[in-house]
């Protein structure tokens, strides 16, 4: 394999898919012109050589019973689901689109409650770009823990850009974490439909990247169907970190709580934009976001923006977003019982990440505080216990 | 244990503490009761370490050593402990977790072993029974939710854990109905030793009653303007402050 920026992989992608895209990719990688992305620095990334690698996911550990899990070749894809429909602003989902080898599939029959957790692991590595893509399927009544782990190694700069589509069918239940502590560049989608009484819980925790972005699109398409997002970012030194979020409410009697924690430490940028479209004919909508980041430096920088689309009149939203540094009296507190400043400091930072992570599958617990914790160094607090 | 001398403290540039002098020896409870506005929790403030109290003059020894040098962390874990007026929430810290990393902080100060959780949760409910504390507000957020009644027994519940040298209580009286009184009263009184010092700051003589102190100071716009027995506790509440303001030659 040849090394090549990202448009120029494209060559290496089937030729009938290259040309579906011909005319999205025309125009290059997104830009600071482009609405989406205007907070979304890429940096040396349109320049940078990869290769392109293999990208399956690895199932870490056995996968759950009565669950299908099944690769399905590039080639064999009939369609390209509903991500093949791009706008300019999704250039690297139409990068995937053609470049993307295998889909990992995943079905849980109707009415199967999957009790062992599904987990996925990427990794990334140094000098390759990967395009890993992944379906879900829940049929009705059924229930499943979906795990995703994107890590690397720190050998130079990757780039990984997956795309996951994923179906909540009608009744059925997903509890979903992802963990993003891949050491080099993440630009994701996350599409996700929700049907009639569904219920989606997505964890988004994202430690790791030189940038990552991670967009997440999420249809509560029928009545009842409920979701809460949470995401939890710890970004320092020169990181990006950006989730943008567009959550629509199609249909009447849909729930959703987003609650969204970020830090930012040395100089750091957070994004996070998040919109709630709330349908003409969606009443009885109860949509709830809150956005909060915490500023460890004065350096850091922070673009958060809730906001909401609302349509319909019988409905019941709120959003807030807050920026901050640590509670000073808090601190003060703390240290007026002994607590040395750091470790105040770490404890009060802990407890903000830690509030976005409660419900968290608990399989996953201690290798996503893990990672987190990991962030605060060496210290003599039982922080796992906090 | 602790001696103050001519101490002079700004607040945001304004003088609140203006020459104050004190000496609470070992094993001794004393008393300052003053108006509003005397300068009673600057002095409760400036001597834990808080930011934004400004000592313009003057010096504070706690146990022969310069305690104004000293970071608030520092004061702590020699035995410095402020039950504070309005204590903070701090939502997504347990009270539990929160004061085994204080007393573990004080401990290691100390050169002694951290304690383990069970350890630790041993002596927790025992000194929670001291003030009454409901066992299930230690699992919960510090002082999130807590009536003004929980916060003051939490103050006190942490002071019984720590068991520092010096003790200042501001306020510790306010919020609290009679009941609530009498048993933070005494859980303090069952804190009193020999060896430990104990500065109760107040408005008013009801806790006095409950909290017998050795001494009574009555301090007023920045110093101590008298000294007396428990017996002065008793005359302030019958004849107000309006003598004071006299004798310091401020209007009635």
């Amino acid at each position: 394999m040849t090394e090549a920026t990202l448009v120029q992989l494209l060559d290496q992608g089937d030729a009938r898919r290259r040309a579906a895209h011909a005319s999205v990719l025309e125009a290059g990688l997104p830009h600071a012109k482009l609405e989406a992305w205007r907070s979304t620095p890429l940096r040396d990334l349109p320049d940078a050589r990869f290769t392109r690698a293999a990208s399956p996911f690895e199932v870490d550990g056995e996968s759950p019973d009565r669950v299908d899990v099944s690769r399905v070749a590039a080639s064999d894809v009939a369609g390209l689901g509903r991500l093949g429909e791009l706008t300019t602003e999704a250039t690297f989902t139409a990068l995937n689109a053609v470049l993307f080898d295998e889909v990992l599939r995943v079905r849980v029959p109707a009415g199967v409650q999957a009790t062992l957790p599904l987990s996925l692991v990427h990794q990334a590595s140094g000098g390759r770009a990967s395009f890993p893509r992944l379906v879900v399927e829940l049929e009705e009544r059924s229930s499943l823990t979906l795990l995703e782990h994107y890590a690397g190694e720190t050998d130079g700069a990757s780039f990984a850009g997956p795309v996951a589509e994923i179906f909540v069918g009608q009744g059925a239940r997903l509890r979903h974490l992802r963990l993003l502590d891949a050491p080099s560049h993440h630009v994701a989608e996350l599409d996700v439909r929700v049907a009639r009484d569904a219920h989606y819980q997505l964890h988004l925790a994202t430690l790791g990247g030189a940038l990552s972005r991670t967009d997440v699109r999420v249809t509560l398409a029928e009545p009842g169907a409920e979701c809460a997002l949470f995401g939890a970012t710890h970004a320092t030194a020169s990181q990006v970190a950006d989730a943008h979020v567009w959550l629509e409410h199609a249909a009447p009697h849909c729930t959703s709580h987003q609650r969204f924690h970020s830090v930012l430490d040395g100089r750091a940028r957070v994004v996070m934009d998040g919109i709630v479209a709330v349908a003409h004919d969606a009443q009885k909508t109860e949509a709830h976001q809150n956005i909060a980041t915490l500023l460890l430096s004065e350096n850091g920088r922070v673009d958060a923006k809730p906001h909401m689309e609302i349509e319909a009149d019988d409905v019941v939203c709120s959003h807030g977003n807050t920026v901050g540094a640590l509670d000073e009296e808090a601190l003060f507190y703390l240290r007026a019982r002994g607590i040395p400043l750091a470790d105040a400091r770490t404890i009060l930072t802990w407890a903000f990440v830690k509030s976005v992570l409660t419900g968290i599958p608990e399989s996953a617990r201690a290798r996503v505080e893990g990672a987190f914790l990991a962030r605060f160094g060496d210290t003599e607090l039982d922080l796992e216990e906090l | 244990m602790l001696k103050i001398e001519n101490l002079h403290v700004e607040v945001a540039g304004k003088p609140i503490l203006k020459g104050l002098n004190l000496h609470l020896p070992k094993g001794e409870v004393h008393a300052i009761m003053g108006p509003n506005g005397a300068g009673k929790s600057t002095l409760a403030y400036v001597l834990a370490g808080r930011e934004g109290y400004v000592v313009t003059k003057g010096k504070v020894t706690f146990m022969g050593e310069d305690l104004l040098s000293r970071p608030i962390e520092e004061r702590a874990q020699a035995g410095v402990f402020l039950a504070m007026q309005y204590p903070v929430a701090i939502p997504g810290v347990t009270n539990l977790y929160f004061l085994r990393e204080a007393l573990n902080a004080v401990r290691t100060a100390r050169g002694e072993e951290r304690l383990s959780g069970v350890e630790f949760m041993k002596l927790a409910k025992k000194k929670a029974a001291l003030v009454e504390l409901d066992p299930e507000l230690l699992k919960r957020a510090v002082n999130d939710g807590f009536s003004g009644g929980e916060k003051k027994r939490n103050e006190i519940f942490q002071m019984a854990v720590l068991e520092p040298r010096l003790a200042l209580l501001d306020e510790t009286d306010s919020g609290l109905d009679i009941d609530a009184l009498r048993v933070v009263s005494q859980g303090v009184n069952t804190l009193r030793s020999p060896e430990r010092s104990i500065l109760v700051i107040t408005h008013y003589q009801r806790l006095l009653d409950e909290i017998i102190p050795d001494v009574v100071h009555v301090l007023f716009d920045g110093t101590i303007v008298k000294t007396g027995g428990k017996d002065l506790a008793l005359e302030l509440e019958s004849k107000g402050y309006a003598d004071i303001r006299t004798a310091a030659g401020a209007p009635a």
